[in-house]
Parts: C-alpha cells; structure tokens; sequence
C-alpha cells in the first residue's frame, strides 16, 4: 500500500478527456497523486478541499481561462504561486505575454511528456528536497 | 495594444451600499473598503493609461493600509493582486490587470456578495473595452448577468445576457450564446413568465444535445438547462417530468457543486413524490458533502421538513435544534418558521403523529437507481456517519 503522506498532489484541468487520461497515468507512474477535471468550476471545488504541490492547467477552459484559474487558485493556496505549468494551443503574442505575466511554464500542445514531466519536476524538486530532509 | 478612451470613473454604488449596511470597523467593512479602494485605483489607471501621471502616495498609503487590514484570506489576496497589477500597469495597457479583476469578482461570486461582484464585472468590462481585452467580454457580461439576476435586478440581468449573446455570436462562441439564453430564461421564469422559459430552455436542449461530446461545454450546456427547466416542472407541481429532467442534469454535470445542487432538487421532487426513504438518504448525502454552505443549511431544512412528513418527532426535534443555532438567509428563516410551525400542529395533535405520505409506485426504476448510484458514489466520497 502507497503512504500517501508522501506523495505530492498534482491538479491537472483540462477539458479534454484524452490529454486528462494521458496525464493522469504518466504523472501517478512518476509518484505523484493526480486528480483531473474539466472544468474550472470542479477545480475550485477541489482548490478549497485539497492540498496540492503543483497546477498543470489548460488556458483554454469552458468556464474559465486558466490565468485566472491560477490566480483564483493562489488566493486559496498561496503557496502554489509560481507553481503550474499551463498547456496552450495558441500561439498568438498576446497569449504568450498574458502567460509570460504569471511567471510560470508553459507548454505548446502537442506537448512532450518527458518534458511535462521535467517542468513539473522542477516545480516540485524543492517540495521532495524539503520531504527528504524532514 | 491599442487603447481606447471612455469613460473611467464609476460611483461604486454597491461597495458604497454595503459599507452603510455593516458596522465600521468590522471584517465585512474592512473587506468593502479594502475592495472599494482597489476598484477606485483601477479607475484611475484607466484614466491616466497612456499620461503617466503616477497615482499620489497618500492614495497608495490608504490603498496598502486598507488592503493589510483585511482578514487574511484568498480574498485578501486576491485584492491585493488588483492593487499589484494596477501598480505594475501604470501609465500603460495591461493583461494581467483584467484577469486580477476576473479573478477578484470569482471569489465574491463564490462567497454570494452579488452586488459587489457585479460591480467588480463591471469594472472589468470598462477595463476590456478600453484595452481592447474583447476576447473575454462575452463572459464577463454572462456573470454580470447572473450577478444582476441574484441581485434581483432582473432588467440590468437580461440586458447583461442579451450582450452576453449578441458578443458570442459574433465570434461563434457558441456555448457562451446558449447560456446567455438559459440565463435569460431563468429571469423571464423569475419574472413569473414559466411558459416563455420552458420554451427558451427546450430550445437550447434541443440545439445544444446533439453536439454534446463533440463542443466542449455542451454537456454543461445541457445539464444547466435540463436543472433549470426542472425547476419550472417542479414549481408547477409535475414532479415526475422534473425527475426525469433533473435525472438528465445528473448524467451530465461534470462539475461537483452543480452535481450537489441537482441532487438535492432530486432529492425534493422524490419527497414530493412520497418517496420518503429516497428523498432523505440524497438529501444526507448533500448535507454531509455540500461546499457551499447555503446548501448545507438547505439541505439540513429539507431533512427536518423530511423527518416532519415522516412523523420523526425525534428526528425533527435535532435538526430544529441544530438549525436553530445557525445564522439563516430570510428564505431558509421563511421555510424554518414554516417548518416549526407544521411540526407544531402535526406533533401537537396526539392522533396524526404517525402520519407518513403515502408511497409513490410510478417512478421508472432506473432513475430510483441512478439516485441510489448517485448516492453511493458521493458516500464514497465523504462517507456519511
């Protein structure tokens, strides 16, 4: 059975099932719990019952664009200032710049995974460092 | 980014409302004030974008002071970032100012402060049509339009909707466009037109289903008119095509909130059915897991009114008492009275203590089914002592 207390908790929001699934397997392989949804209302829902390490966020969401999705997610969890990556399928400057702004990754859809997986490792590397030495 | 003139200044009125109706000083006060100045800030942004006349350092002083007086919280925060990214813009056309707003207003939309949030959309939408921000307009009019409607402002609400429509479909944003329309519905039903809505709403099912899998946000779209379309059955007194309605919004929602608001309408329209047994077991569900705390308290209401039809002295007895110590919007206040005041006549009269509904047998068992999986699954969740 998995200790969980360990584990770093991801939150991944993205409308598309298939990118939900593919990330959700690649992610829980690599040791960390994933809950995914598809809309920014069910991820506001979660962002106020769960602790998480780490957003992967889409910017195109029905509901919600994901920049403000990730501001709404750091007034509930201040910590998580500076940790998403955003997935986009747009590449217009204004994108960029609107994204640039948060400071945070970001990834082109059709994305590599290994390097999804190292984006959200950086993010998360300090978190493990901190596990280890506690 | 180009950037367009017009009118900058706007009078607050709902801050400057809710800073009368509440005690100076309070957290609520401090919270509108803190939320008052930021919005006051970003008029003056608007005004001086492209002059670089700096805001005065007696206006940024009070702005950070009211802002640290705010009990921390996300909407601290999110305030906070209102200030930071007006700050960061100044003299120039911003991004991260309009989604700052957006994300300011969510919050107040989520705690319930309508009015405020209205003014927040509306203060973003000065904001987009001025930097030329159109992309998210059409959203921004459809939750100013829901602000209004919830403000009971029914006018402001359809005209907010009819914008909200006329953008979408201007750049083919469909699933914006049926939900202008599903929110004009709910404000003709509020306006006591039930027939006008109906018709509204099976249009939209009617053009949002067949695409639903193949459209992100048809399902919602389709969920949320199926629930309100329900609501109208219900207020008509036909509750077994509002089931089946609100059985459809079952299927569909996506999202949990939306999930524990159609259980709980289900739940009801079982209780109206006589379904005692499957009305309470749903509505212990949504009591035990609602995020939002007006449903809890409406769910609890239910449950005493549940225990009350079921002849459950006891049972209604604790949930009075619980309810009783709680603070109850006048709607849960107004079903409470009337709550206490039917138990009182039922239970003061020795011969009718026993009296249960009579059973329901007309409701297709998939549906008693799919409540029951419903159910299940959310017990999984947060199991129900």
């Amino acid at each position: 059975m998995t200790d969980e207390s360990h584990q770093l908790r991801v939150l991944v929001v993205d409308d598309e099932e298939a990118i939900g699934r593919a990330l959700r397997l690649l992610l829980t392989r690599a040791g960390y719990i994933v809950d995914v949804v598809r809309t920014g209302a069910a991820a506001e829902v979660l962002l106020a019952e769960r602790h998480f390490d780490c957003l992967v966020l889409d910017y195109r969401i029905p509901d919600v664009r994901g920049d403000e999705l990730y501001l709404y997610a750091v007034g509930a969890q201040p910590h998580l200032r500076g940790r998403a990556v955003f997935m986009t399928g747009d590449i217009t400057e204004r994108v960029h710049a609107t994204l640039d702004e948060t400071g945070c990754d970001r990834m082109e859809k059709p994305f590599d995974v290994h390097a999804m997986l190292l984006a959200i490792g950086r993010i998360t590397a300090g978190l493990r460092q901190q596990d280890a030495a506690g | 980014m180009n950037v367009r003139t017009g009118p900058h200044t706007a009078l607050h009125t709902p801050y400057l409302a809710a800073l009368a109706s509440q005690a100076e000083g309070s957290s609520g006060w401090l919270a509108c004030h803190a939320g008052l100045l930021a919005l006051r800030l970003v008029d003056q942004w608007m005004g001086t974008v492209g002059s670089g006349a700096a805001p005065a350092v007696e206006q940024l002083d009070a702005v950070h002071e009211a802002v640290d007086a705010v009990e921390p919280g996300p909407l601290q925060l999110l305030m906070q970032g209102v200030v930071d990214a007006t700050l960061a813009a100044w003299g120039r056309a911003n991004i991260g100012l309009g989604t700052a707003l957006l994300a300011y207003g969510r919050r107040l939309h989520h705690e319930g402060a309508w009015p405020l949030a209205s003014d927040v959309y509306e203060t973003f939408i000065r904001y987009a049509r001025m930097v030329g921000d159109d992309e998210r307009l059409p959203d921004a009019y459809l939750r100013l339009g829901l602000a209004f409607r919830r403000r009971e402002d029914l006018g402001a609400a359809l005209g907010a909707y009819a914008t909200a429509g006329a953008l979408a479909t201007a750049v083919g944003d469909r699933r914006v466009a049926w939900l202008a329309r599903v929110g004009a519905a709910n404000v003709e039903r509020q306006r006591g037109d039930p027939d006008a809505a109906a018709a509204a709403l099976d249009a939209v099912i009617a053009e949002a289903a067949p695409v639903v899998g193949n459209l992100p946000g048809a399902d919602d779209v389709v969920a949320r008119a199926s629930h309100d379309r329900a609501i109208i059955e219900i207020d008509a007194g036909r509750f077994e095509d509002a089931v089946v309605l609100l059985h459809r919004a079952l299927e569909r929602y996506t999202d949990t909130r939306r999930r524990q608001r159609v259980l709980h309408d289900l739940a009801l329209a079982f209780v109206e059915l006589g379904m005692l047994d499957v009305g309470r077991d749903a509505l212990q569900v949504v009591s035990a897991t609602a995020e939002e705390p007006y449903l809890r308290l409406l769910a609890d209401s239910n449950l005493m009114w549940v225990a009350v039809l079921a002849g459950q002295e006891t049972v209604y007895e604790r949930y009075r008492r619980a309810l009783a110590e709680e603070s109850l919007t006048d709607e849960l206040a107004v079903a409470y009275a009337t709550c206490v005041d039917e138990a009182e006549r039922r239970f003061g009269a020795a011969v009718d203590i026993a009296r249960v509904m009579p059973a329901w047998d007309g409701a297709p068992p998939p549906l008693v089914a799919h409540v029951a999986n419903a159910v299940r699954e959310m017990r999984a969740v947060v199991p129900v002592g």
